[in-house]
């Protein structure tokens, strides 16, 4: 196919009135000059025999319109339209089943996307850290133990001996513990998931703060929440900063709140990231 | 009627996959002079004195198809009557099929030809 070909097929959709004008054009006058050359050949009676016998002779005219529009290949878009106008009709008659097939497809498209949602989050989305490309995690054969979970003397070697790291920094799994909110009474206790991490965890992961800040390395009964856990169970209140709250029986000030794509892109996610001194494990 | 006048000749209709090539010579051979839907089909007729037919069912599409395919081009003009049409000639792109359909044409027929002689 040569490329004026294929512009000329191309373009056929924009010129379709013209050229279904021009071709009925031509072709009447074929079916005129036939009836004007019958009744000049004396064959017919008359002008209206003549137009007749001519008309009879050319064939179904809309049965050749269609053969020749044809030849621009575009013959599947109309088999598609009326393959849709069909559907349409059958759905239409059909309410039920109209509604429980759309139902069905929006199902599962919904669950789908649900699905790569978490997978995106989980997965895909980088670590709302400084530098997601240089941080490594260490894990441990998953044989002997859980991986995530290595002996704390474990810690303590790379932290003293590795030299191509920057920093090491440790964390434990989310723990439930009994909690008292700031501001309700000992009476009232609900339980919240919290973490312990080493002192340095904020700044060697590049970790900021939603509001407040990070706490220090002499910091011992410091903790940082969560941002889901702030806006769902303490109101998203600013004022939470530097109030006092018990965790397992320790009481601990509140120094900041985690920034909100941070507690997005981890499910194990600190729930109260709290501080733990150096020199024992928690 | 037509029949009886043409009773003394033969019609046939135009063999499959010639229509083009006859077309394109009708065309070819007229020249300058250009040909609209009616002059090509009835040229053809007398052209093989009143044997070949054709059909106007396949002349329009065929037409079409040519025009797409660029081997023919079409211009509005008017017949001596003043009425409008259709005016085609052929294109340096429809010369060059004219050539290749001759030549496997000839090669078709002189190979049908060998088999019927040798019966």
């Amino acid at each position: 196919m040569t490329l004026r070909e294929l512009w000329f097929r191309l373009t056929y959709p924009l010129r379709q009135r013209r050229i279904a004008r021009d071709l009925r054009e031509e072709m009447s006058l074929h079916v005129e000059l036939r009836a004007q050359e019958l009744l000049s050949r004396g064959d017919v009676p008359d002008a209206t025999d003549a137009s007749l016998a001519a008309r009879r002779q050319f064939g179904n005219a809309t049965r050749i319109e269609g053969a020749a529009r044809d030849a621009w290949g575009w013959h599947w878009l109309d088999g598609f339209r009326q393959d849709l106008r069909y559907v349409l009709r059958q759905l239409a008659h059909a309410p039920l089943f109209a509604v429980i097939t759309m139902a069905t497809i929006a199902v599962g498209i919904a669950v789908n996307a649900a699905a790569f949602t978490f997978y995106d989050a989980i997965v895909l989305k980088p670590l709302s850290v400084r530098d997601p490309g240089s941080v490594v995690r260490v894990v441990q054969d998953a044989r002997i133990t859980a991986p995530d979970v290595l002996p704390f003397s474990a810690y303590d070697a790379l932290r003293k001996q590795a030299r191509t790291l920057a920093s090491v920094v440790v964390t434990t799994p989310p723990q439930a513990f009994a909690t008292i909110l700031p501001g309700r009474s000992p009476d009232e206790p609900s339980i919240a998931a919290a973490r312990f991490v080493s002192a340095d965890f904020a700044p060697a992961l590049g970790v900021g703060a939603a509001i407040g800040r990070w706490f220090g390395p002499d910091e011992d009964a410091a903790a940082v929440i969560d941002y889901g856990f702030w806006t769902r169970s303490l109101n998203a209140d600013p004022t939470v900063i530097g109030r006092r709250m018990i965790v397992g029986g320790r009481s601990l000030t509140i120094v900041g709140v985690a920034p909100e794509q941070f507690a997005e892109c981890t499910s194990r996610k600190p729930s109260y990231p709290r501080n733990v001194p150096h020199s024992h494990p928690p | 009627m037509s029949q009886q006048t043409l009773a003394a000749v033969e019609r046939e209709p135009i063999p499959p996959g010639t229509l083009d090539m006859l077309i394109l010579k009708t065309l070819a051979r007229t020249g300058s002079e250009q040909l609209h839907g009616f002059e090509i089909a009835e040229t053809i007729r007398e052209r093989s004195r009143s044997v070949l037919q054709v059909e106007e069912g396949s002349l329009y599409p065929a037409l079409q198809r040519m025009l797409v395919k660029g081997w023919i081009a079409g211009e509005w003009g008017h017949t001596p009557e003043r009425r409008r049409a259709r005016y085609y000639r052929i294109t340096a792109a429809g010369k060059r099929q004219l050539e290749r359909e001759l030549e496997s044409y000839k090669r078709v027929s002189a190979a049908v030809a060998l088999i019927i002689q040798s019966a």
